[in-house]
């Protein structure tokens, strides 16, 4: 689709502001219409990130992850509760799309029949990462039924890359409320994997 | 552990994680007030948080970037509950 850059992001504008009204409002439906957009926009960052690494530059992943969320929205000035959903959405899609690769990273070595083949063997997952990832998902879940507000912290802070002050923002919290419930969350889902690796 | 618990647990974690290393464990000793088992919870829980170093202070892009960048990377795929479609070599397609 040739497009203009400009009319093309518009076009995405509406609908990313539409889908996330309309995820707000309880369509679930409309995630699953937002996933491939944000996707797309979470390869780019990674493209720029791994890039930015080579060229010894240290990266805040948050700062990708606004970017990104400019992009698709198409505006210079954003509406807090977008930009809130946005990287809320992000941060789920982040880690979804890590854990599945972790998933099949591990089916494939019990021998199962799906067959993933990388393009380089550095773009591959290292199978301890593979178990690290999945352990860490696992605790979040059964972290998630205690507390959810903390479950969602350690979401959008290590998989969507957010500072404590973003995290702040997004959750509409105080910043030492956030400080309180990382370090707890560290802690709980460190002694959970710990018990469980 | 189920979610009353844990609220009491965390309310012991967090003062003792307010004090410094040498009162926590006179303050947990107080604090908990003879319940052994929160005790025993508790402690465990301060010695992960010291033991947990840097664990997950780094996104995990930061790690997995190389893998989002050149992994199994597919055309038309769709995220969700979601299909990937996969190249399996030249002409080859299959569902994951």
């Amino acid at each position: 689709m040739m497009l203009e850059f400009d009319a093309m992001n518009a076009l995405m504008a509406d609908d990313l502001t539409e889908m996330l009204l309309e995820w707000r409002e309880g369509d679930k439906a409309a995630l699953n219409r937002l996933m491939p957009l944000v996707y797309d926009e979470i390869r780019r960052i990674a493209h720029r990130y791994v890039q930015r690494e080579r060229d010894g530059h240290t990266l805040q992943t948050s700062a990708l992850v606004n970017e990104a969320y400019l992009r698709l929205a198409g505006q210079q000035s954003v509406d807090w509760q977008n930009r809130a959903h946005f990287f809320g959405v992000t941060a789920q899609v982040m880690r979804h799309i890590l854990i599945d690769h972790a998933r099949r990273r591990r089916y494939v070595k019990h021998g199962g029949e799906v067959r993933v083949i990388p393009i380089s063997e550095a773009a591959e997952m290292s199978m301890q990462r593979a178990s690290e990832l999945i352990a860490l998902d696992e605790a979040l879940e059964e972290l998630s039924k205690l507390d959810q507000r903390k479950s969602r912290v350690v979401e959008l802070r290590y998989f969507g890359g957010l500072s404590l002050e973003e995290t702040a923002e997004v959750l509409q919290i105080s910043l030492m409320t956030v400080r309180r419930d990382w370090r707890a969350a560290k802690a709980w889902l460190y002694k959970a994997m710990k018990d469980e690796l | 552990m189920n979610v009353e618990r844990w609220q009491q647990i965390e309310a012991v974690l967090q003062g003792a994680l307010d004090r410094p290393p040498a009162e926590r464990e006179s303050f947990v000793k107080d604090a908990c007030a003879g319940d052994e088992e929160l005790k025993e919870e508790t402690t465990a829980l301060i010695t992960a948080y010291v033991e947990a170093g840097d664990f997950i202070e780094q996104p995990a892009i930061a790690h997995d970037a190389h893998v989002l960048v050149g992994g199994a990377t597919s055309v038309g795929r769709e995220i969700g509950p979601y299909r990937i479609i996969e190249r399996l070599g030249a002409g080859g397609m299959s569902e994951v």
